[in-house]
Order: C-alpha cells, then sequence, then structure tokens
C-alpha cells in the first residue's frame, strides 16, 4: 500500500458544509451557552461537595479523637478507681470493661466472661443460700423497674457480706459492700453496674475497737469489784474457779456421765451467781454462755457432742483467760492494800460487813432488773462468821431466789393488799452450838402444787396417786435434778439452784432448814456448827 | 394481777400522749380501788383474755376527754359530741395496738376498746380480784387507767 493510500484510508470524511442563518445562529448560541452554565453549575456542585466531604472527614477524626480521649480517661478511670467496678447483662455475665482494683479486691484476672454468682460463691453447694439471694435480687433489678431505690437499697443482699476467697490453696476472708445500679438504654435496663467496696479492714478495726471496749469495761469493771469486795474475797473466788475449770478440762471425756454433767453445770451455775455478787457482768454472761453449751447436750447425738465438748473447752479457755487478768489485777490491788495498811490508811478487816454491804447493793441491781422494789434488811448480831467464803454463795443464792421467785412484782402485791415494796431480811445471830443465818423474804411463799406438777413432768416423782407430803417435795426442791432441768428453762438464774445452797452446807457439816406459808413468805435457815470442822473440797 | 400484763398498757399511755398529743405524763401511786364502779364520765374499756382475764378501763373526766381530741384532730371541740367520743375511741384503740405489741409473748386476745359515757354505767370487773387505780396526770387534765386481771395458774 502507498502511503497515499493509506492516507486517504485515515483522512478524515469531507466537510459538510452547513449555511446558517441569523436563527440558527442565535439558537445555537443559547444551547451553548446553556451548556456552559450547566458546567459551570456543576462544577460548583462538586466543589461544594469536596468541601463537605473535607468537613466530614475533618469532624470524624475530631469524634476518634474525642472517643479515643474518652477511652484513655475511661481507662484512666477504670484503672485507677479504688472500687471495683463492673457491669453484668442479663445473664449475670460479667462485661469486658471492668476497673482494674476487681483484680486487686478479689484477687484474680479472671474476671470477664465469669458468671457473677461463680465469681463471688464458687463453692454451689456451701453458698446455696447467699447465691439463690443474690441471683433473686438481680433478677429483680432487672424486672421491677417501678420499684422505689429506698425499697432495692434495703433488699440488697450484699451489705457488709463475708465473702471467702480461695487462692492457692488459702482461704482469704473480705467483707465487701456492694451497689448495684440500673444502666439503662432508652427504657429498657440493658445492664447492672456493680461497685464492690472493700470494707474488711474497717469492719475488722470495728471488731477490734469493740473488742477492746469491752476489755476496757471488763478491767474497769474487775478493778471496781475487786476495790468493793477486797483482794483475799477474790482470791478464794479464783481458786474455787480454777479447780472447777481444771476438772472440767480434766473430766472432758466423761461427760457422758449424767450426774458429772450435773455436777458442773451446778458448779459452772455457782460460779455465775458468784460473778453476778461480784458484778463480774462479763464473767456472769461467759458462765451464763457455757451454761447454755452444756444444755445443748444431746444423748442420741454424738458428732453433736463431740463439738459440744470442743465448745465447752474453747468456752472454759476463753473464761479461764479472763479470770487470769482478774488475778492479775487482784494481785496489783492486794499490794497496794498491803502498802495502805502499812500506812493506817485502808483496813482489810471487817469481811462480813463488806460483804452485807455488797449484798444489799446486789439486791438493788437485781431488784431494778426485775422492775420490783425490795428493800434488804440487816439484823446483824455477830461481828464474824466462820468459813464466810464458803457461805457467801449459799447466800447469794438464797437471796437471788428470793428476788427472783420470791417477791411478787408491785402490782401484784398491791393486789394481794401488801406493802408495794418488798422485804427480805438477812438475820444473822448465833446460839449456844451454832452461827445462825436466817433468810426470809414476805413474798408468795412456796407454792406445793407447782413444786408437785413441775416434779411429775420432770418424771421425779413415779407414783402420781400417792400423797407426797410438804417435806419430800422440800427435798425434792433441794435436789440436783430439779434444779439442773428446771434451770434450762428459766432465764432469770435458770431456777432454783437449791441444791448448791445443800452441797455448800454439807461440806460445812452444817443445817439448811425451810419454813414457807404461801402467800406470806419464806424463811430459809443455815445453822452452821460452832467448832465443826469444815471438810476439804477436793480440787 | 401481774406487772408484766399492767406494765405494756402503762408505757403505751405514756408514749400515746407523748407521740400524739405531745404532752407529757406523771403518775402517781397506784391504790386499790375500793369504789371501782365510780369511774369518770367517759370511760374505755379494753377486755383481755387468755393467760390473764379481766379489763383496763381508761376513765376521763368531761374536760379532758374534750382537750384530748381537740389536741389529737386540731379542732376545737367544746362539748362531748359524737366526734369527741369517737375521738377518744381512736386513741385508745392506737394504745391498745401499742400495748399489744408488749404482749405478744403471752397467749392473750385483746378487744376492740369500747366507749362508754355517763354516769349510771357498771363495769363488769372479774370476780375475787381488786381493782388497781394508776392516777394519771397531764396539762390537759387527769385520768385513771383502772385494771382488774385474774392470772391464770
Amino acid at each position: 500500500m502507498t502511503l497515499n493510500e493509506v492516507l486517504s484510508l485515515h483522512s478524515p470524511p469531507a466537510v459538510k458544509e452547513y449555511t446558517l442563518n441569523h436563527d440558527d445562529f442565535k439558537k445555537l448560541f443559547w444551547k451553548y451557552k446553556g451548556l456552559l452554565l450547566d458546567l459551570q453549575r456543576n462544577n460548583v456542585f462538586w466543589s461544594a461537595t469536596n468541601e463537605n466531604l473535607k468537613t466530614a472527614y475533618e469532624k470524624l477524626d475530631i469524634q476518634e479523637q474525642e472517643l479515643e480521649r474518652a477511652y484513655n480517661l475511661n481507662k484512666k478511670y477504670l484503672d485507677n478507681i479504688t472500687e471495683g467496678l463492673l457491669l453484668i447483662d442479663k445473664n449475670l455475665i460479667i462485661l469486658d470493661q471492668y476497673s482494674k482494683y476487681m483484680s486487686r479486691l478479689f484477687l484474680t484476672d479472671k474476671i470477664k466472661g465469669c458468671n457473677i454468682l461463680d465469681f463471688l460463691y464458687p463453692d454451689k453447694k456451701v453458698f446455696q443460700k447467699e447465691r439463690k439471694e443474690l441471683g433473686k435480687y438481680i433478677a429483680i433489678l432487672f424486672s421491677k423497674t417501678l420499684a422505689s431505690p429506698e425499697i432495692i437499697q434495703e433488699i440488697n443482699p450484699m451489705v457488709d457480706k463475708t465473702i471467702f476467697i480461695k487462692r492457692n490453696n488459702k482461704t482469704i476472708e473480705k467483707v465487701v459492700n456492694a451497689k448495684f445500679i440500673r444502666i439503662y438504654n432508652k427504657e429498657v435496663i440493658e445492664h447492672i453496674m456493680i461497685i464492690f467496696e472493700d470494707k474488711t479492714r474497717e469492719i475488722h478495726m470495728k471488731k477490734q475497737l469493740e473488742k477492746e471496749k469491752s476489755k476496757y469495761k471488763a478491767e474497769i469493771e474487775s478493778i471496781l469489784a475487786i476495790l468493793r469486795s477486797g483482794p483475799d474475797a477474790f482470791f478464794d473466788f479464783i481458786n474455787e474457779s480454777s479447780s472447777i475449770f481444771e476438772n472440767i478440762k480434766q473430766h472432758i471425756n466423761e461427760l457422758e456421765d449424767i450426774k458429772l454433767r450435773n455436777e458442773f453445770f451446778r458448779q459452772i451455775h455457782s460460779l455465775k451467781g458468784t460473778a453476778k455478787y461480784f458484778e463480774l457482768n462479763h464473767i456472769a454472761q461467759l458462765a451464763h454462755a457455757l451454761e447454755d453449751i452444756f444444755s445443748e447436750w444431746d444423748k442420741e447425738d454424738t458428732i453433736k457432742i463431740k463439738s459440744i465438748k470442743e465448745k465447752i473447752l474453747k468456752m472454759v479457755d476463753h473464761i479461764w483467760n479472763e479470770f487470769r487478768t482478774i488475778d492479775k489485777t487482784n494481785t496489783r490491788l492486794l499490794k497496794f492494800y498491803e502498802r495502805a495498811a502499812l500506812h493506817g490508811s485502808c483496813s482489810r478487816d471487817g469481811k462480813l460487813d463488806n460483804f452485807i454491804v455488797s449484798l444489799k447493793r446486789m439486791t438493788e441491781n437485781l431488784s431494778k432488773e426485775q422492775g420490783k422494789e425490795i428493800q434488804l434488811s440487816i439484823k446483824k448480831e455477830i461481828d464474824k462468821l466462820p468459813c464466810l467464803n464458803k457461805l457467801k454463795n449459799p447466800i447469794i443464792q438464797i437471796l437471788r431466789n428470793a428476788i427472783y421467785h420470791g417477791i411478787e412484782d408491785s402490782f401484784e402485791r398491791l393486789s394481794l393488799s401488801k406493802k408495794q415494796k418488798g422485804n427480805i431480811i438477812l438475820h444473822l445471830f448465833k446460839t449456844d452450838n451454832d452461827y445462825v443465818i436466817e433468810i426470809s423474804d414476805d413474798g408468795r411463799g412456796i407454792n406445793f402444787d407447782t413444786i408437785q406438777k413441775k416434779a411429775m413432768d420432770k418424771h421425779l416423782i413415779r407414783n402420781c396417786d400417792k400423797i407426797i407430803s410438804k417435806e419430800e417435795l422440800i427435798q425434792i426442791l433441794f435436789s440436783p435434778n430439779f434444779s439442773s432441768t428446771d434451770m434450762v428453762s428459766q432465764l432469770s438464774g435458770r431456777g432454783y439452784g437449791l441444791d448448791i445452797v445443800k452441797s455448800s452446807m454439807c461440806e460445812l457439816h452444817g443445817k439448811v432448814s425451810v419454813a414457807t406459808r404461801e402467800r406470806k413468805g419464806t424463811k430459809f435457815i443455815l445453822k452452821i456448827p460452832e467448832t465443826g470442822k469444815v471438810k476439804k473440797r477436793v480440787k | 394481777m401481774k406487772a408484766v400484763f399492767i406494765n405494756p398498757f402503762l408505757n403505751a399511755s405514756i408514749n400515746l400522749f407523748k407521740t400524739f398529743l405531745d404532752v407529757k405524763l406523771t403518775n402517781k401511786n397506784p391504790y386499790i380501788n375500793k369504789d371501782a364502779q365510780n369511774l369518770h364520765e367517759i370511760s374505755a374499756i379494753i377486755g383481755l383474755a387468755g393467760d390473764t382475764k379481766g379489763a383496763v378501763v381508761l376513765s376521763f373526766e368531761r374536760e379532758t376527754a374534750i382537750k384530748m381530741v381537740s389536741r389529737f384532730s386540731k379542732k376545737n371541740y367544746f362539748a362531748l359530741t359524737r366526734e369527741v367520743i369517737d375521738g377518744v375511741g381512736e386513741l385508745v384503740n392506737i394504745l391498745a395496738g401499742n400495748a399489744k405489741k408488749d404482749l405478744l409473748d403471752f397467749k392473750l386476745t385483746i378487744s376492740l376498746p369500747g366507749v362508754i359515757t355517763g354516769s349510771k354505767y357498771k363495769i363488769n370487773w372479774p370476780k375475787d380480784v381488786p381493782v388497781i387505780t394508776i392516777p394519771f396526770e397531764s396539762e390537759l387534765g387527769d385520768f385513771t387507767v383502772n385494771v382488774s386481771l385474774k392470772d391464770k395458774d
């Protein structure tokens, strides 16, 4: 192919010639002008869109920065807050974000994705109740939207709650407080926020403070008691109590024997009475608690017996520790007394007088406690009483009985046309052969029908048809079985405790007799031979 | 007739006057009322049955009752109207309710208080037990709490 041929192939078609008149030209002009305007408009639109996009990108950028800042702030907050903060969903599952303190509080990093119940109470069997309670509470939070926040807070089960965290074979006890906050999305509760607060230290400190306070109170109580009654009386009390505790410890494996058990019960009861007399309320309370442990005894349940024995030993040690503190205080005060006596400013004589003063105070305190009005009158014809320390207990027991059971309350007395104020007389005198202690009250007297009924209930009397004499009923009143079985059910002094009187009098070779008239009163007469030898107590 | 059954009514009286009427009550010594049918013009009777049996009667003079109810309802009454008598009933009802709280340890049925007025009414006191009267004094006037209870053996 020649060049010309090639050129002819690509040559443009021959130009068609148009002749435009004026109108055509005008039309064409306006058409082009319209196109040009459109083009211009499009151009403006595109440049505006471009501008918008730019602003949108900028905005997105700012938002992203803000989000990042918020996230960082949130993280800082969650990392540094000293409260355990987390969110849970309706399935009780802990969400991803929680405060770092959670790991410190619960000593674990395995938090997210856990069920809150498993997290707090992993042991399903032991903490069945707690799990159920918390589960129910969270369900209420999700469902009962109308319940007021006050009610919701009132039923919160996680207030000062002790939880046990097991880590590396160790169990750590923590006291936590949890606040539950509903997180709404529009009007639906989406999550619950839980804020845990560690109260372990605070509660521990509080307990410690309480302990210190009661220790301090007990010490003051001991000092006052010793100052009132003199150190000598206390040495006897401490020695006697020590022998009781030693005996219990020694014979702990023989407690199945009901006689021995009753004997110990009686001794503790007597110890309680003496403590109350000395106004050593903390000791009286502990002795009462020990009595309670004794009365839990159930011969059928061997596992329970084992735990009771352990409890007894623990309580005995606890009381004995208290006694040791008293002993130390007593020794210190004794030195002070001796020094003071040397200077002639203080005397350790007058034990009987001290005892009588303390009996008056005891009567005042106990009658106030019972809401009764009682006057204790003393007729003292002797200056000394032999074996006073051994006589104190029986006198205290009889006086306590008169206050608790003998003297009626003021309305009862009024309705019986008696003086509103009850009267107890303690008469101390001497006959040719005996020292005599008479304690008489103008109370309701012994109701023999009641004793007989009680004795029958306790199966102490077998033949119901037999007519039982008053003397026999009095004997029953003094029997350990009558007192100890009655004791458990009685709140005030746990019953009559007259077997304590009887055994003390036996020890002193003395006699005890009772005179009583219904509605008129009761008189207990204790006689101790002047020359009688006192049997040594077996320690 | 034991204090455990009587004291709740005395304490409830003191509390009622203090809480609802802002009045301090002082009680005088109780005594055996030998003329127990001769009470004040308005008496509210609370019956008791169970561990103890009998009645607690709060007896008010006309003036005391009017002043009490006026203070209670924050209205001024000058005569012993039906409203005043109802007001006394309401006050004693509150009192019995409060006393009941302290008697929960006993087996006791406490009746709804009934109010009677006049000078010729007779109260059916239990037999063989005296009536103890506890007089109370207050700025609204005096009144008495009269008790006669026969305890179950």
